[in-house]
């Protein structure tokens, strides 16, 4: 498929290496509104795959439909070694024999029992000897922080705390698969930031294999191994942080992930490396990420704002982009200043650094490298 | 891979119950899922149709259930050319409409008054209008005979009141007055569930109180009004202990009362009463149909998800108006007649004076064993059969808000269905549906009865409740190795355990205190306690069963004691 051309070119699981999870195939269809479609998936052993996307992209009935909680109406889903789910067979395996583990966006903390009864509710269903519970049960809470509000119930607890409760109860029974969904949208920023760090380090740890859902893409990318990018019910790129980042496959995933100059354009030249493109507006730049580009393809590139250079009029960087803007806004940020620039019929945002302001109306020159402005065919 | 569009298409001509298969299978309901929903709904189904079923076919019938003979449409047309049948039409419909007009008078602004303004003692003027809900439109009507009879009542012999409750003007008076709690309870539920932010912004475009309240707050509230109207008028058109009580004396019959009357002449003329009952059953189904119609838009959302705060109107210098409005319905519904019939309970024979005194009347319970066995009969009856019918609803509530299966919409609607269905209907299809069976004659055909058609209001309170309860509760569980039978002991019953002792309080208290659906269905061996109050007092024992009546109240409220202080239970019934 056409769309999902990025899954192939970036970071892909190979073929052999042990796979956690294998999504083939996954349609969910509610009456005539198709949430997913054909959608294929591989999570590697102690690996993390983030499902980002707009709502409603399909990210979270992926992760149900992995979950058990919702019934596909096609594919297969395969769980370590053991088909959970395929369709056509007529296999659906139930949520309670998964052997999965999942932290609910609204925690799901049940409100009638104490932490300690929560924690050890997935023990006593999979029917673990009494004497191991307790255990198992404070061994996890430590793990934590939580050993000294055992006895509480979730209404004497902060919102971090159920958090905790629900990550401590989903890893108790030490699940092949952990299923995170939207697991932090419900805390205030700053314990959102704490969070997501606690869990990173805890994956690593334990080495859990785990897929998590959200729609916060700095999220995604701050807790990620590896990022599947969603719209409307298909994976538009999958890859690490890092390659999603500087390298989008198309349009959606770079405005999408992060804020973007996305540029419309013609292609002059083609090199080994390189594009030569000529902008709708008139201006030229060399642009890399050229393969499979054509001489006269219309294509876009995106230009990260951070990715450009300010420099006073009178000396100019030494770039391949060199064009000469003009300052059309300037918003003080405290760490950065954020620019818009006006280039020859183009509107630019550029952050610049907080230690020279130019002023709006102010000629200056805008530079950036060729290696990080992507050209994107879709 | 199997595309669903495509393979849907591949279907199109496969046969309704492949359909059926296939929208089964994507549902993802398990087996045991589609088990209990059909079981479900079929018992739901019977229990609804099967005595439904038989009034209609005993309406072209000649003879008696059981020993009827052919078919005829003799019924029809001799009920339909008898002006008389639509004298008691017209007349049920002018007590039906009058009953919703007073109640929605006197319910709405105490709701409003209670909800959205200042009014100091709020936990009492919300008392007043809780407490007639639970003592019941009969026993309203045995006091108000004493406070208003035309010849030695109370208002009349010590205020110089002219009254005669014996007369369409008093049926109205008393029902309205025993029905403003429905509504009371249905407009302060969706005002409190309405964003006060609504009403800001009128506010804030420059509106004042009575625009806001006429052009905002009313068209919001109106669905819930809507409801709460139907609910009165089709139980007040079927109302049958007032309007006999009241009605008999002045020879004055409603359509409910009719179809007792000739159930009971000798011999009983249960064709005519039939087409009587359907008569009725027609009016009230056209009616909630009427209203479905009105609000086929969609109720409004009301609750914007986030929490608000409840903005109160200061009264200023109304304050005082609104609290004697409070205060004169509390007396005329609540202390007034408990008051006089303590009063008549404690004295020998009917009289508006002060003494003599005597505690015979008290006494007589517990030395006399036909009463003191039917209070407990009815006592048992109401303890199993509201137990059985919250185990009932649960379970339809449940599938209704949870599964995803098809064939829940069908549930759905048929379990409210008889809301629409009038006790005495009810008691007089019972008779045609059972009469020749084997259960004819126990008390299971009136706790049948009694589960048909008292379904509607378990399966919305429990719903109202289940909503409550975030479904991750559930899946979580589900997830955490909890099977669905484990997930529905663990977590669901546990979470639902308030809302189930609500619930069975509320069916406990209809069950007891019900006597339109009794009064054809239970004879010698299974006479329930308001049965006996009603037969007794038109036998002329008023000062007696002054005390049953009492007594009956004071069984009612001793349970609501025990669940609010014992079981910490929430009891004013909840309505979505």
């Amino acid at each position: 498929m056409g769309l999902q051309g990025g899954r192939d070119t970036v970071l892909p699981v190979r073929e052999g290496e042990l796979s956690s999870l294998t999504v083939a195939g996954l349609s969910k269809a509610f009456g005539d509104a198709r949430a997913v479609a054909d959608l294929d998936l591989k999570v590697g052993e102690g690996e993390m795959l983030v499902l980002v996307g707009p709502s409603g992209c399909g990210k979270t009935t992926t992760l149900r439909c992995i979950a058990g909680l919702e019934r596909p109406t096609a594919g297969r889903i395969t769980i370590g070694n053991r088909v959970v789910t395929e369709i056509d067979q007529g296999v659906f395996v139930p949520p309670e024999k998964r052997e999965i583990g999942m932290v609910f966006q609204s925690y799901a903390v049940w409100p009638h029992m104490t932490v300690y009864d929560n924690v050890a509710y997935p023990l006593k269903a999979i029917g673990v000897l009494r004497g191991e519970i307790h255990d198992r049960v404070m061994k996890t809470l430590r793990l934590v922080q939580l050993e000294t509000l055992a006895d509480r119930y979730s209404s004497q607890i902060s919102g971090g705390q159920q958090q905790r409760v629900a990550l401590a109860r989903s890893l108790v029974a030490e699940p092949k698969l952990l299923l995170f969904d939207e697991p932090l949208s419900n805390l205030d920023a700053n314990l959102r930031l704490q969070m997501r760090v606690e869990i990173k380090e805890l994956q690593k740890r334990l080495g859990f294999t785990s897929v998590y859902v959200t729609h916060d893409q700095t999220e995604a990318m701050a807790i990620a191994d590896r990022i599947a990018v969603m719209d409307r019910g298909m994976v538009r790129q999958v890859g690490s942080p890092r390659a999603i980042y500087d390298r989008p496959a198309n349009t959606f995933v770079a405005g999408f992930m992060g804020t973007t100059n996305l540029l419309e354009g013609s292609v002059q030249e083609v090199t080994d490396a390189e594009a030569v493109v000529r902008t709708s507006g008139g201006i030229t730049l060399r642009a890399i990420g050229a393969r499979g580009a054509a001489r006269g393809a219309t294509v876009h590139v995106s230009i990260r704002p951070e990715a450009l250079q300010l420099c006073p009029l009178e000396k100019p960087a030494a770039a391949a982009n060199v064009w000469p803007a003009t300052v059309a806004l300037s918003t003080f940020l405290g760490d950065s200043v954020l620019y818009r620039l006006e280039v020859a019929g183009h509107t630019f945002e550029v952050h610049g650094p907080s230690t020279e302001v130019f002023e709006v109306g102010s000629k200056v020159t805008l530079a950036v490298e060729p290696s990080r402005c992507t050209l994107l065919i879709e | 891979m199997a595309d669903p569009v495509a393979s849907s298409a591949e279907h199109a001509n496969a046969s309704l119950a492949a359909i059926f298969a296939m929208r089964l299978r994507a549902s993802g309901a398990t087996p045991a899922e589609v088990v209990t929903i059909t079981v479900l709904t079929a018992l739901v189904l019977w229990l609804v149709l099967y005595p439904v079923g038989w009034l209609l076919w005993g309406a072209f019938h000649k003879g008696p259930p059981g020993a009827a003979e052919a078919w005829t449409l003799e019924n029809f047309t001799e009920v339909f050319l008898d002006p008389n049948h639509w004298i008691l039409v017209w007349r049920s419909i002018v007590v039906g409409v009058g009953v919703t007009a007073l109640a929605t008078a006197i319910g709405a602004p105490l709701a409003w008054l209670t909800v959205k303004t200042d009014l100091p003692g709020k936990r009492w003027v919300e008392l007043s209008a809780i407490v007639p809900f639970f003592t019941s439109t009969f026993i309203g009507a045995l006091a108000w005979i004493q406070l208003g009879n035309p010849t030695n009542g109370v208002l009349k012999f010590w205020f110089g009141i002219p009254t005669n409750v014996y007369s369409v003007t008093g049926i109205i008076w008393v029902t309205g007055l025993y029905m403003a709690p429905y509504m009371y309870l249905f407009t302060a539920a969706a005002l409190r569930n309405m964003d006060t932010t609504y009403e800001e912004a009128s506010f804030m475009s420059g509106a004042g109180l009575w625009r806001t309240l006429t052009r905002i707050t009313y068209p919001l509230i109106l669905p819930a009004l809507l409801s709460g109207m139907t609910l009165v008028f089709v139980i007040s058109m079927g109302i049958f202990g007032v309007a006999a009580i009241l009605g008999f004396p002045a020879k004055l019959h409603l359509l409910a009362t009719e179809i007792y009357v000739r159930s009971l002449l000798v011999p009983p003329r249960f064709g005519v009463a039939t087409v009587s009952a359907l008569t009725l059953m027609v009016i009230t189904a056209a009616l909630i149909m009427l209203q479905r119609w009105a609000l086929r838009a969609g109720s409004y959302a009301l609750v914007s998800g986030r929490g608000f705060r409840i903005k109160l109107y200061a009264l200023g210098k109304w304050k005082r108006l609104a609290q004697a409005w409070c205060f004169l319905y509390a007396l005329l519904a609540v202390i007034l007649p408990a008051f006089v019939l303590i009063k008549v309970s404690l004295q020998p024979y009917p009289t508006p004076r002060f003494g003599p005194w005597t505690l015979e009347n008290w006494t007589v319970f517990f030395s006399n064993d036909n009463l003191l066995g039917t209070l407990l009969r009815s006592l048992y009856l109401s303890t199993g059969g509201a137990t059985l019918c919250v185990l009932l609803t649960a379970m339809i509530a449940h599938i209704i808000h949870r599964s995803r299966a098809p064939g829940r919409r069908l549930l759905e609607q048929v379990s409210v269905m008889p809301i629409g269905i009038p006790g005495i209907v009810m008691g007089l299809a019972m008779i045609w549906a059972y009469v020749t069976l084997p259960v004819w004659g126990t008390l299971w055909v009136v706790i049948l009865a009694y589960m048909t058609l008292f379904m509607p209001y378990g399966v919305r309170a429990l719903g109202a409740n289940i909503v409550q309860i975030h479904p991750e509760l559930e899946e979580s569980s589900r997830v955490h190795g909890g099977s669905w039978f484990r997930t529905f002991r663990l977590i669901m019953l546990p979470l639902l355990r308030p809302g189930i002792y609500s619930t069975w309080i509320l069916l406990f208290i209809i069950f007891i205190r019900e006597i339109s659906a009794a009064v054809l269905l239970t004879t010698t061996g299974t006479r329930l306690f308001p049965v006996l109050i009603f037969e007794q007092w038109t036998a002329g024992e008023f000062n007696v069963m002054s005390a049953g009546a009492l007594l009956l109240t004071i069984i009612m409220f001793a349970v609501i004691a025990l669940f609010k202080w014992g079981f910490k239970v929430d009891v004013i019934p909840s309505y979505r």
